[in-house]
């Protein structure tokens, strides 16, 4: 079926590799997007880039699922799981092996070391054991709730690993005696020392410092270029293999199981990047990370955003992310305070508490209209469009993404903003 | 010199209380065995074991010397058995000329890989067409890059099942001439429900019924065997041989 | 030597987690088995029902028995309308109806939230306790194992001798030739997966006076049944019972002995701080969870497949 929607892409773009982002075409939409993220910073306030690059560390988690997901048809619907672990981890080693200024070189190898070591094992398991792909995608899936259960059960003043506390629901922190009191601090964030330089790098998003923005955004650069030369190695092409005809696949010679092993640790490594930026962005991480919502969230970026373009997962994140921020800013006016005794009131009252449930409510309606309406998601025929007609794809795309931008800009300045 | 290349000895799968598969049988190098009988004979059942896609109950495989019974599919087809299914199995959304590299690659390596593939791409009447996605090939034309990418790793034993089927009459002559030219290379088995087509192209042909190796012989002795015609011959080499 | 009093109440404690699991499961292992959709929305029936239950008693003031028969009833009304509406599109794509089923979920947690708010409730323990040696034990666990047999037996006597249940194993079997043979394959399908929210509905509701009740409860569960479920493998009711008895045990056993202790670091009152593994109810779904796993590495096809035979 997967193999099925393919073919009638390709019939209809008349290219074998219309959707490769590599491409000309693809290389000017991915400009059309950096110039104006590289800019962010400087239009808006810290809080705008703040918020945009938690958008953008959740694109990241959406383009591990899109690498498994749209290259090699594995299909994991817990890859959050491996983002929480990765946060966990660079908390745990990022709190307890160095002091409030020093290096967390080690914190980010861990963060992103013991989800990949997770992710290995769970594939051995999977792929060796040829576990069906609908029983996999739920393994993975029970995974994250497992995990969930667990870190909430860790509320208690046992719980500490060295001098990190797994808090439960509050989430970790950093605990020391100061004279015979408990005192918490939050997790320190990514401080790496750079050759040449005197001072380390570190990460912050505030008035004057926009380092970990950069950050954010360089590493999705970096892993997005990773993953495009990667898939365009032996692994990539027959990722591709295995996702269209298994069993070709397999009389051809190639060992699939270790193949989808491969790409599956390698996506559960991207996740936990993307944890490691979390945990750096916040410094802090709670139980939350593994719900069965936030898994949702990651799914649906995908699918939204359309599974066949390493892209699409990170487009879909980003909208998404939007959308639901945008809408919780409307319930934000408060429920409770309305007069419930009118049809009026009350049907504001309803309103306000949809608009709460935002964050839940979204991804569950986008997941049926997807898959029952928009079936590639959004950008294949975005992309489509682009390569057949590149000239008005640009004349509508550019002035389109810049008017957004200045008008963006200029009613952050009048405080009048309606989007 | 008698060392064959392939030997089966008491191979046995049954499917609950049938048994789907059980036959000794013999593959000399270079040679082209056809297999024919009735549809339910076991012949596709027998490809899928000889490849590693099915596990028999009782019984042996060597290949080139070497017990391959339980191997997974993957080693079975590195060590040098490949197929071509019943069912055209190719990647429709490649390109041909990937359809291929992908065949050749894991063998010769990237470049070489891809210099087989091109040289590959004439050998089976696809020049100038690298570029067109798989999918959009004809039924015939599928068969034929199935072919091209079962025979490109320079395999010992090439399984073809059905390699005619929905093929026009040139098309038919084409895959003549590619199976003339395959066998020098390597031994075949041909799974073929067309008459002509086994007749133009066979040395030895084994007869398969409910399972078992029914008769074998050269084509002349199996058109002349009574029992054959019973089973099988009597009612198709009168009519159209073809399947639909 | 365990004393006899410990022993009958570990083999009670296995009877109730089994018990439990069965609940869970056997509406999702009739959809699953049955139409081969992986239901993500069956933790929400689940929930519904106990919510049915909790608005009858509380809100309605009606005894506790009435809205237990109600709850199927509002669960399978549910499950019909979503399926006319969502699944009906997706019959063969496996894939788009899991994902599409997932989106009902978190649609069905929203819109009960919405109505109920993000609160817990509880219900009134029904009836009272009795006494094993040192042990109290609630009589009403044991009621829940008799409910979880009699619904188990009505839905094999349902499939097996009822012309319903004739229709719909003929459907499952071929939904083409039974279409033929003048089976209204689309209706079949509809009760199948309105059977399926009923019993997981009656599950919520028989659960609910044990359980915290909360719109995302159906989370908590929806993982064990669908361990339930994968661990019993193609045979829907035999997988079921056999994987919920194997993983029942397991869960006792592992929620009620402590299995090692850890001394940690932290700042306990009074010191020492020591983790305990083993021996509560969150071990005994890890020990679940890692069973499974294990064995499904051996028997991909679960208990009841071919023991992943080619």
């Amino acid at each position: 079926m997967k193999g099925a929607i393919a073919a009638h892409l390709e019939r209809r773009t008349g290219r074998t590799e219309a959707l490769d982002t590599s491409r000309p075409a693809g290389l000017l939409v991915g400009a059309v997007v950096l110039v104006p993220l590289l800019l962010v910073p400087y239009g808006f306030n810290p809080y705008a880039a703040s918020s945009l690059a938690l958008f953008l560390i959740y694109g990241l988690l959406a383009m591990s699922l899109n690498f498994i997901w749209g290259y090699a048809g594995i299909i994991s619907f817990g890859q959050n799981a491996f983002f929480g672990v990765g946060a966990y981890a660079y908390g745990i080693i990022a709190l307890n092996v160095i002091g409030p200024s020093g290096n967390t070189g080690l914190a980010v190898l861990g963060g992103i070391g013991t989800p990949a070591l997770l992710s290995l094992f769970f594939a051995y398991f999977m792929f060796y054991g040829r576990l069906s792909d609908v029983y996999a995608s739920i393994v993975v899936l029970v995974l994250s709730l497992v995990l969930y259960s667990f870190a909430v059960s860790t509320a208690g003043d046992e719980w500490v690993i060295g001098v990190a506390r797994l808090g439960g629901f509050n989430g970790l922190f950093g605990q020391g005696s100061t004279s015979g009191n408990i005192a918490n601090f939050q997790i320190p964030p990514i401080t790496l020392p750079v050759p040449g330089m005197s001072e380390p790098f570190a990460f912050r998003i505030n008035r004057t410092n926009v380092s970990g923005y950069y950050l954010v955004l360089g590493t999705c650069v970096g892993v997005f270029l990773f993953a495009s030369l990667l898939l365009r190695t032996r692994l990539g092409r027959v990722a591709v293999a295995i996702r269209e005809n298994e069993a070709r696949a397999v009389s051809l010679g190639y060992d699939i199981r270790l193949y989808k092993l491969a790409m599956f640790t390698l996506a559960g490594a991207m996740a936990g990047i993307a944890g490691v930026l979390f945990a750096s962005w916040g410094r802090f991480v709670n139980p939350d990370v593994f719900n069965l919502t936030f898994a949702a969230s990651v799914v649906v970026a995908v699918l939204l955003g359309g599974r066949l373009t390493l892209l699409g997962g990170f487009v879909g994140a980003v909208a998404i992310n939007y959308l639901t921020s945008y809408l919780g800013g409307l319930a934000a006016g408060g429920t409770g305070t309305t007069d419930t005794s009118t049809l009026p009131g009350m049907l504001l009252e309803i309103a306000g508490r949809m608009a709460q449930q935002a964050p839940i409510l979204v991804p569950g309606v986008v997941l049926i209209c997807t898959v029952l309406i928009l079936k590639e998601g959004i950008t294949p025929p975005l992309l489509r469009q682009l390569a057949r007609r590149p000239l008005i794809g640009w004349l509508v795309l550019f002035p389109a993404v810049g008017t957004f931008f200045v008008l963006k800009v200029a009613c952050r300045q009048a405080e009048v903003c309606l989007f | 010199m008698s060392d064959p290349i392939l030997s089966v000895t008491g191979l046995r799968r049954n499917f609950g209380g049938l048994r789907a598969v059980d036959l000794s049988l013999e593959i000399e190098r270079g040679e082209l065995r056809c297999l024919i009988g009735p549809n339910g004979a076991g012949k596709s059942t027998f490809f899928k074991i000889l490849t590693g896609g099915l596990r028999p109950d009782a019984g042996n495989i060597r290949f080139q010397g070497r017990d391959i019974t339980r191997l997974d599919a993957f080693r079975i087809a590195c060590l040098g058995i490949s197929i071509k299914y019943q069912v055209p199995s190719i990647f429709e959304p490649l390109s041909v000329l990937q359809n291929l590299h992908l065949a050749a690659e894991r063998r010769f390596g990237f470049a070489r890989g891809q210099r087989r593939a091109r040289r590959m791409l004439e050998f089976i009447g696809f020049d100038g067409r690298e570029r067109e996605p798989a999918a959009w090939l004809s039924h015939g034309e599928k068969q034929r890059l199935e072919i091209g990418m079962a025979s490109i790793a320079d395999p010992a034993l090439i399984l073809l099942d059905e390699p005619t089927a929905g093929m026009s009459p040139k098309e038919i002559d084409r895959t003549v001439n590619l199976i003339e030219k395959l066998i020098a290379r390597s031994a075949l088995i041909v799974v073929e429900h067309n008459m002509d087509f086994v007749r133009r192209i066979a040395r030895g042909v084994t007869v398969m019924h409910e399972g078992k190796v029914f008769a074998e012989g050269t084509m002349s002795e199996i058109e002349g065997d009574v029992r054959v015609r019973d089973i099988y011959l009597g009612k198709k080499v009168r009519g159209d041989a073809q399947r639909p | 030597m365990m004393p006899l009093d410990t022993a009958v109440i570990v083999l009670l404690e296995i009877l109730n987690s089994a018990t439990i699991l069965a609940l869970l499961a056997l509406g999702l292992a009739v959809i699953f088995g049955m139409m081969r959709i992986v239901n993500l929305a069956q933790g929400e029936f689940f929930t519904i029902g106990a919510f049915t239950t909790l608005a009858a008693v509380r809100f309605g003031n009606l005894p506790l028995w009435v809205g237990m028969l109600l709850a199927p009833c509002v669960a399978a009304i549910v499950g019909v309308a979503i399926e006319r509406l969502v699944i009906r599109h997706l019959y063969g794509r496996p894939l788009d109806a899991m994902l599409a089923t997932w989106g009902v979920s978190l649609v069905l947690i929203g819109i009960i939230t919405v109505i109920f708010g993000p609160v817990t409730y509880g219900l009134p323990y029904a009836l009272g306790h009795f006494t094993i040696g040192r042990y109290q034990y609630a009589e009403y666990r044991i009621v829940m194992s008799l409910a979880a047999v009699a619904m188990m037996a009505a839905v094999y006597l349902l499939f097996r001798y009822t012309p319903f249940g004739r229709r719909a194993r003929a459907t499952i079997a071929n939904p083409e030739m039974a279409a033929a043979l003048g089976v209204n394959t689309s209706r079949m399908f509809m009760l199948t997966f309105g059977l399926g929210a009923a019993l997981a509905g009656a599950a919520g509701a028989i659960l609910a006076p044990m359980i915290s009740v909360v719109p995302t409860m159906g989370i908590l569960y929806i993982a064990r049944a669908f361990i339930t479920v994968i661990v019993g493998g193609p045979v829907a009711l035999l997988g079921t019972a056999s994987s919920a008895s194997i993983l029942g045990t397991i869960e006792a056993l592992a929620a009620r002995f402590p299995l090692l202790q850890i001394e940690t670091s932290g700042f306990c009152t009074p010191p020492p701080c020591t983790i305990t593994i083993g021996g509560s109810a969150f071990y005994g779904q890890m020990a679940l969870f890692l069973f499974a796993i294990v064995l499904l590495r051996l028997m991909p096809q679960g208990l009841t497949g071919n023991g992943g035979r080619r």
